[in-house]
C-alpha cells in the first residue's frame, strides 16, 4: 500500500528524524549528509536525493527555515515547530524502545519461543 | 574498424526495467560509449574512453543547483535530463545510491507526475473508441452488401481499435508501472497480461463484428 505521508501523520520517518536534529544549528545540505555520515552506517544512510526531497519537505511543512542561499549552497536551521516536533518525536521513540525492553526483560533467552496454545 | 560517430540504443522502457536500461548503459560505457542524451525511445551515445561507472535514474520535476551540487558531492556526476523530470547520474562502483532504501517510494511517486493525466486520457480514448467501434460499426457492418465489404470495413475498425490501445503502451501501462513500483520498490515489472487481455477483447470484438 503506498504509505501516506509521516509528516502530515504527525509522526517523523527516520530520515526526518536525524535531519531535524542535524539542523539544531544551521548547516548546508551537504554538511549534513557529511554530519550523517560520521553517524553508524548500519543505522542510517541518507542519499542525495532522499535528502534534498527531505529538506524541502520539511520547509513547506515549516519544521525547517533556510537562512540564506549561497548560490547552490542554501543553509538550513530547525524552527521552533520543528524543535517541538523533534522533541514529541524522541519521546514517542523512547516510549517504543521502553515497551521493547520490558517486554524482553521477562525472556533473555536467544531461542525462538515456542509457540504452544 | 572505426567506430561509427553515435550510436542509437533502445530503451527498455525505465518504467518497466529500469534496472535493465542501467546494466546496459554500464556496459556499454565499459565498451567505450558515452550517453549524451535522448531520442524518441532510445539513448543517444558517442564514443568516448571506457569508464567503469554504474548508472542511476532519478524523477524529480525541475530541480534547482542544489539537486545536482548535492548529488556530484555524494559522488552522482549528473549525465543527461529529459523533458526536466528524468535525470540520469553515473559514478564509480560502489558508490552509496542516491535514494535511502526506505524512501525509495517517493522517488516512484514522483515519477508518475503528470503520466496519471496522460493515462486517464489514454483510457477515456480507448473506452470512447471502443464504445463507438461496437455501437455504430455493428450496425454499420450489417448494412453493408455484399458480405466481402463488411468483412474489410470490420477490418478497419479492428484497425482504429489497435491503434487506439498503442495509445495505452505511452500512457496508462508506464503510469501503472511507476504505481506498482510505489508500493513493491525497485525491480521489473512485468505487465505483458494488459497487451494480452487487450488483444483477447479485440479479438472477440472482432470476431463479434464479423459473425454479427
Amino acid at each position: 500500500m503506498p504509505r501516506r505521508d509521516s509528516i502530515s501523520n504527525g509522526e517523523l520517518n527516520d530520515s526526518q528524524f536525524y535531519i531535524l536534529a542535524a539542523l539544531i544549528e544551521p548547516l548546508h545540505g551537504y554538511a549534513v549528509m557529511q554530519m550523517l555520515m560520521q553517524v553508524d552506517s548500519q543505522a542510517v544512510h541518507i542519499g542525495p536525493a532522499t535528502l534534498y526531497t527531505t529538506l524541502r519537505q520539511l520547509v513547506e511543512a515549516g519544521l525547517l527555515e533556510r537562512c540564506e542561499s549561497d548560490g547552490a549552497s542554501k543553509i538550513y536551521v530547525i524552527t521552533a515547530e520543528g524543535r517541538m516536533r523533534l522533541i514529541n518525536e524522541i519521546a514517542r521513540k523512547q516510549a517504543m524502545v521502553e515497551f521493547a525492553k520490558r517486554a524482553l526483560k521477562g525472556n533473555t533467552s536467544d531461542e525462538q519461543t515456542v509457540c504452544t496454545i | 574498424m572505426n567506430k561509427p560517430s553515435v550510436r542509437y540504443e533502445t530503451s527498455r522502457g525505465l518504467a518497466f526495467d529500469e534496472a535493465g536500461d542501467m546494466q546496459r548503459l554500464h556496459e556499454l560505457a565499459a565498451e567505450g560509449w558515452r550517453l549524451i542524451g535522448f531520442k524518441g525511445l532510445s539513448y543517444v551515445l558517442e564514443p568516448a574512453p571506457p569508464e567503469q561507472v554504474v548508472f542511476t535514474v532519478d524523477y524529480m520535476y525541475e530541480p534547482d543547483a542544489e539537486y545536482f551540487a548535492l548529488c556530484q558531492a555524494s559522488g552522482w556526476v549528473h549525465v543527461v535530463s529529459m523533458d526536466k523530470l528524468i535525470h540520469i547520474f553515473k559514478a564509480p562502483p560502489g558508490t552509496p545510491p542516491m535514494f535511502s532504501t526506505a524512501e525509495i517510494h517517493v522517488k516512484y511517486q514522483r515519477a508518475q507526475g503528470r503520466l496519471l493525466r496522460a493515462a486517464i486520457a489514454g483510457v477515456a480514448v480507448v473506452v470512447a473508441v471502443w464504445w463507438g467501434v461496437i455501437m455504430w460499426g455493428r450496425a454499420w457492418s450489417q448494412q453493408l452488401e455484399p458480405a466481402w465489404l463488411a468483412i474489410v470495413g470490420s477490418i478497419g475498425l479492428l484497425g482504429v481499435v489497435i491503434a487506439a490501445q498503442t495509445l495505452l503502451i505511452f500512457t496508462f501501462t508506464p503510469w501503472l508501472a511507476y504505481r506498482i513500483r510505489q508500493w513493491r520498490g525497485p525491480g521489473q515489472v512485468v505487465l505483458s497480461a494488459i497487451p494480452i487481455v487487450t488483444s483477447l477483447l479485440t479479438v472477440v470484438m472482432f470476431l463479434w463484428l464479423v459473425i454479427g
